[in-house]
């Protein structure tokens, strides 16, 4: 498998063209439109937006699917940057870090140029991230075709570790938790290689397992709807836009195209870990840059950088998160989750079989991407005009319409009421979760990893006849379980302790040599 | 349980660069997170137990541990039997057990305003799921939970007309827009 050719260049363009006609304008605008306001109001998220989207995409085609689900993603991760810097409250997790200077910016009147740095830097990001897409997609589905049953295996392990790891703020423990409670679930319902029911309790409607649309908007929208109820009145003070001041955007976006690239290069590779996302993204590339800046001092207090670093990071991810959704089927973030369930619907199986079944698939992907990253410029540069009083909006008329579109979203897949139930008890279980800072993308993950890791355990040993062998004399199960235990380890105390150690030994030798 | 730690156990779990209220809050997770542990600890043993009760010989395979249905819920219940008991450690190594104290602190958080309307939106999405949505008009269904919603939790200065007005409007435009123009099976 090669990586991309001049030819397929070509066939990527063509693909741009072929997109633009007068209904997919429509539908990319209106889409974009969807996702930037999804983005911007606090309380609803990209991952919520996709699943609440495609339970209602699942009669139409799959491109018109595609464009709708992808323009919502790239609108709600870059539409969350509007209400950062508007009224310092992030729209979405991922535009967190955006805030420290972005609305200090917004305080200073300076509102209208945060806001034209902050689209840019996500176009920009965005493109970088669909580069890394095109390139690396099929480099890793190449690999992936080595993969036997014990690499899924271990593959799904990694993927909760890591996500685990990174996404619960100092408290591993709990992502690892939430992951393997993710694959506990689907354990209900008929197993994978027998059909022996598990855990239904004579319950007809589990028979079927717990389906992955509704679970996902009950975890991501019901909780959300609760908290945002029970807080109350909304006191938030929205910033006036306020005037350019002369200032133009493009020298400022030239002098830190270096920042740019490499945010754009860490939101991609934060991306191609499995469930991390753009959350975290943002925060490496806003903390990389701060580290590299001249002006270190400037962030948290109205830079320019930072904006730009957060901003680049965060929608640079959307295209990194989708190179293992399509080579691996393991997706590299919450909403890429979500989008893989929608995929699943669709006929589409990602994995590496996918290049022989969807040959252009991958090429048809970054096209839309494209042309929705840059609707998504210019959709969102009205948008932001309007922003002030989109943002007034209260969260006791939004939330309960949220409760409204859940009920749909989790109903409209297969027009069964057990689907309600079950985002109903999920957002409850979500809930409490999310009080007890269990964060939920491992647990996404794991329901979306159970099916495989449970399959591929059992066939693996089936066909070593329970010899573990295959999990620890093949290179690539052999580097997967590094990776696992390294994921682990270094979350620990003790390996932080014997690190500073070493350093503090280097540093010493280093400064007497 | 562990023993509890008398009046000192705030001091021991206060983070110097935290405020008193950051501070309380970290220990009040702990200790909810203790909690929690034994609670997933307990799932996890009935996913063992559960696992052990499914047939471990399915036609076509003798005696097949690995292959059985159970195996796999009762390795992830393992696995989180262990990451709850670690869980459990550490959050009462970090700021003890419940004590009295505890108990009359959760009382205190059930009489916030906050808890009072948790519980009526969760309510209130119990009705509209288990009761309204399957035995009547969807229609009829939506624009009672809206109104309800938005009349329980509105602002003083948002009128009575106003919230009836806003709900019938938006269940107007999602059933006219999913039902009608995109042809979505509404409950």
């Amino acid at each position: 498998m090669e990586v991309l050719h001049l030819d397929q260049l070509f066939l990527l363009f063509s693909e741009v063209f072929q997109l633009l006609t007068f209904q997919n304008i429509i539908l990319f605008t209106l889409c974009s439109a969807v996702g930037i306001l999804i983005g911007a109001l606090p309380g609803l998220t990209a991952t919520m937006g996709i699943a609440l989207l495609t339970g209602l995409t699942y009669g139409i085609n799959l491109e018109t699917a595609i464009i709708m689900l992808l323009s919502v993603y790239v609108g709600a991760v870059s539409g969350g940057s509007i209400s950062a810097i508007l009224i310092g409250i992030p729209g979405t997790g991922s535009a967190a870090a955006t805030v420290l200077d972005g609305n200090p910016l917004a305080k200073k009147g300076f509102a209208r140029v945060a806001l034209s740095l902050a689209m840019i830097s996500s176009t920009i990001g965005t493109i970088v991230g669909i580069v890394f897409l095109a390139i690396f997609t099929p480099l890793l589905q190449n690999v992936a075709l080595n993969f036997t049953s014990a690499e899924f295996t271990l593959l799904a392990i990694f993927g909760i570790t890591i996500c685990g790891s990174l996404t619960s703020a100092g408290e591993p423990i709990k992502g690892w938790i939430g992951g393997f409670i993710g694959m506990l679930i689907t354990s209900i319902g008929f197993d994978g290689i027998y059909s022996f029911p598990r855990f239904t309790f004579g319950i007809v409607g589990l028979l079927g397992g717990i389906a992955l649309v509704p679970a996902m908007i009950g975890l991501f929208g019901v909780p959300n709807l609760f908290h945002q109820l029970a807080i109350g009145e909304d006191n938030v003070t929205v910033e006036k836009l306020g005037k350019d001041h002369g200032i133009r955007i493009f020298p400022i976006i030239k002098k830190n195209i270096s920042l740019i690239i490499r945010s754009g290069l860490i939101g991609s590779f934060i991306g191609a870990i499995p469930g991390v996302g753009e959350d975290v993204a943002a925060w490496l590339a806003y903390d990389i840059g701060k580290k590299t800046s001249k002006t270190p001092e400037e962030f948290g207090k109205g830079s320019y950088e930072g904006v730009i670093a957060a901003e680049t990071g965060n929608n640079a991810c959307i295209g990194g998160a989708i190179i293992p959704l399509l080579s691996l089927a393991v997706p590299g973030s919450a909403p890429a989750a979500v989008l893989l369930g929608a995929l699943t619907l669709h006929g589409i199986r990602p994995g590496p079989m996918l290049p022989i079944q969807f040959p252009n698939f991958i090429i048809e992907v970054s096209a839309v991407l494209i042309v929705a990253t840059v609707f998504m410029r210019i959709v969102g540069y009205f948008i932001c005009q309007g922003a002030p009083h989109i943002l007034k909006l209260p969260s006791f008329i939004l939330m309960p319409v949220v409760g409204a579109l859940s009920v749909i979203g989790s109903y409209a897949l297969y027009a069964n009421l057990f689907d309600l139930y079950v985002m109903f008890f999920i957002g409850l279980l979500g809930y409490a979760f999310d009080r007890l800072k269990f964060p939920a993308a491992p647990i996404v993950l794991g329901m979306i990893l159970g099916p495989l890791a449970d399959n591929s355990l059992r066939r693996t040993l089936m066909a070593s006849q329970g010899s573990l062998a295959p999990f620890y004399t093949r290179p690539i199960t052999i580097i997967l379980l590094i990776m696992i235990v390294f994921s682990m380890v270094t979350q620990f105390p003790f390996y932080r302790r014997l690190m500073s150690k070493i350093f503090c030994k280097l540093k010493r030798a280093k400064s007497v040599s | 349980m562990a023993g509890e730690k008398g009046g000192n156990e705030s001091t021991e779990c206060i983070e110097t660069n935290l405020s008193s209220e950051q501070s309380q809050h970290k220990i009040n997770l702990s200790k909810a997170d203790v909690g929690s542990s034994i609670i997933i600890f307990v799932i996890s043993v009935l996913a063992i137990i559960g696992g052990t009760q499914m047939p471990v010989t399915m036609t076509g395979s003798k005696n097949l541990w690995y292959t059985a249905p159970g195996s796999f819920p009762i390795f992830v219940g393992v696995i989180l039997a262990i990451l709850s008991l670690l869980l459990f450690i550490r959050s009462v190594r970090k700021c003890g057990a419940f004590g009295k104290s505890d108990l009359s602190r959760i009382k205190n958080v059930l009489t916030t305003n906050y808890f009072r309307r948790l519980i009526f939106s969760i309510l209130f999405l119990t009705i509209y799921v288990f009761i309204f949505l399957g035995r009547f008009d969807f229609v009829l269904s939506t624009a009672v939970y809206l109104f309800v919603n938005m009349m329980v939790f509105r602002s003083p200065k948002y009128s009575i007309l106003k919230i009836a007005f806003a709900s019938i409007i938006v269940t107007a435009a999602i059933t006219y827009g999913f039902g009608t123009l995109a042809k979505i099976p509404l409950p």
